[in-house]
């Protein structure tokens, strides 16, 4: 090695590097990028020359991804600290449960699917209520209650309305595209054998009956929910506080 | 006796006790996933060694300190891992519990018909 340290080009990219930095803790930050650019440099780099290397590298980076450490990266982007380190465990809860509810409707539908013709018959009778179909409405209950209870703990945990509407709104997004994944995943399995992938018009048929609007619908409905949820919180932490202080 | 440690952690924490590699020798994290992956025989990510030392320092099995940077690795510094004498204890439990499951057993495990 030459006495002026290794050449900007013999690193890895340097966006890689950061994105590495923002999904490690500060106490890991220099020692594991350090490890991985001496690798880089002494062994995968001189072996398998540049482009493998920075696959090489990309893949490592892509093995720090973990569910708690793509909630550091977004603390980072959007500079909330207290976002990771105290809303990060309700956020993930929030959006599990979100991609459950829609997942459990999923299933309903599948297995026991609803006639559209006694649909429509029932829904002409003069009695029809919505409330006798709890399969149309309790899942949005359920989502509703979720997105509302999630923005309230992280308001009441952290005493920020914004912190609220940032976790729900992240909750709902996840959860559902967790839920358009799996959806779209079901469909590719159950009709593989018939339909082979490749074809792109037979590729699109796999989303055809998958509501992917629901993503920013859903997206949006988190972030008013906790806002909604945040002011309660916000307001219970504000009571609870002057109690104690009165 | 505490929760058993799992196959990666112990392989984690043989790496520390007797590394047969040279940069293993050294105890920082990038000798160790070297030393991992000679002793696991198949390549290993990164961010699984690094997650798992994390979590056995946490439990108190082994230590670590900071060793200053080469410029190779352009000055950053090195984490150098030791095992704690609870770390010892736990990997002498965790054979005691594979020799007890495995007790009573003829080699090699034949399928029943």
């Amino acid at each position: 090695m030459n006495s002026e340290g290794p050449r900007r080009e013999k690193h890895p990219p340097a966006w890689a590097d950061s994105v590495l930095r923002a999904l490690l803790p500060s106490r890991s930050q220099d020692t594991v990028t350090g490890d991985l650019l001496e690798e880089y440099i002494e062994v995968v780099l001189p072996s398998r020359g540049v482009l493998r290397a920075n696959l090489w590298y990309l893949r490592q980076v892509a093995s720090f991804a973990t569910a708690r450490s793509v909630f550091r990266l977004l603390t980072h982007l959007t500079k909330e600290e207290v976002m990771f380190e105290r809303l990060w465990r309700v956020t993930l809860v929030c959006g599990l449960l979100v991609a459950a509810v829609l997942l459990t409707r999923l299933l309903f539908d599948r297995f026991d699917p609803v006639d559209p013709v006694e649909r429509f018959l029932a829904q002409a009778r003069d009695d029809y209520s919505e409330f006798n179909y709890p399969r149309r409405w309790m899942p949005a209950v359920a989502v509703a209650a979720i997105l509302l209870g999630g923005g309230l703990f992280a308001a009441w945990r952290t005493g920020r309305i914004a912190m609220g509407t940032m976790a729900a709104g992240i909750a709902s997004s996840a959860g559902t595209i967790v839920y358009v994944c799996l959806a779209v995943l079901a469909n590719v399995l159950s009709t593989s054998s018939q339909d082979p992938l490749g074809d792109p018009s037979a590729t699109l048929r796999y989303f055809g009956n998958v509501p992917t609007g629901l993503v920013p619908m859903l997206a949006l409905l988190g972030l008013i929910l906790g806002t909604m949820g945040g002011v309660f919180g916000w307001a219970l932490r504000a009571a609870k506080i002057a109690r104690s202080h009165g | 006796m505490a929760d058993v440690l799992g196959a990666f952690e112990q392989a984690v924490l043989l790496s520390l006790v007797r590394p047969v590699t040279e940069l293993g020798k050294e105890a920082y994290g990038r000798g160790i996933l070297t030393e991992v992956q000679h002793r696991l025989g198949r390549e290993v990510a990164a961010g699984a060694v690094y997650a798992t030392l994390d979590r056995l320092e946490q439990k108190g099995l082994i230590s670590s300190e900071l060793e200053a940077g080469t410029a190779v690795r352009a000055g950053r510094p090195r984490r150098c891992y030791a095992i704690a004498p609870a770390g010892v204890r736990a990997l002498n439990d965790a054979k005691s519990a594979a020799e007890r499951l495995y007790a009573g057993m003829r080699w090699p495990l034949r399928v029943p018909r």
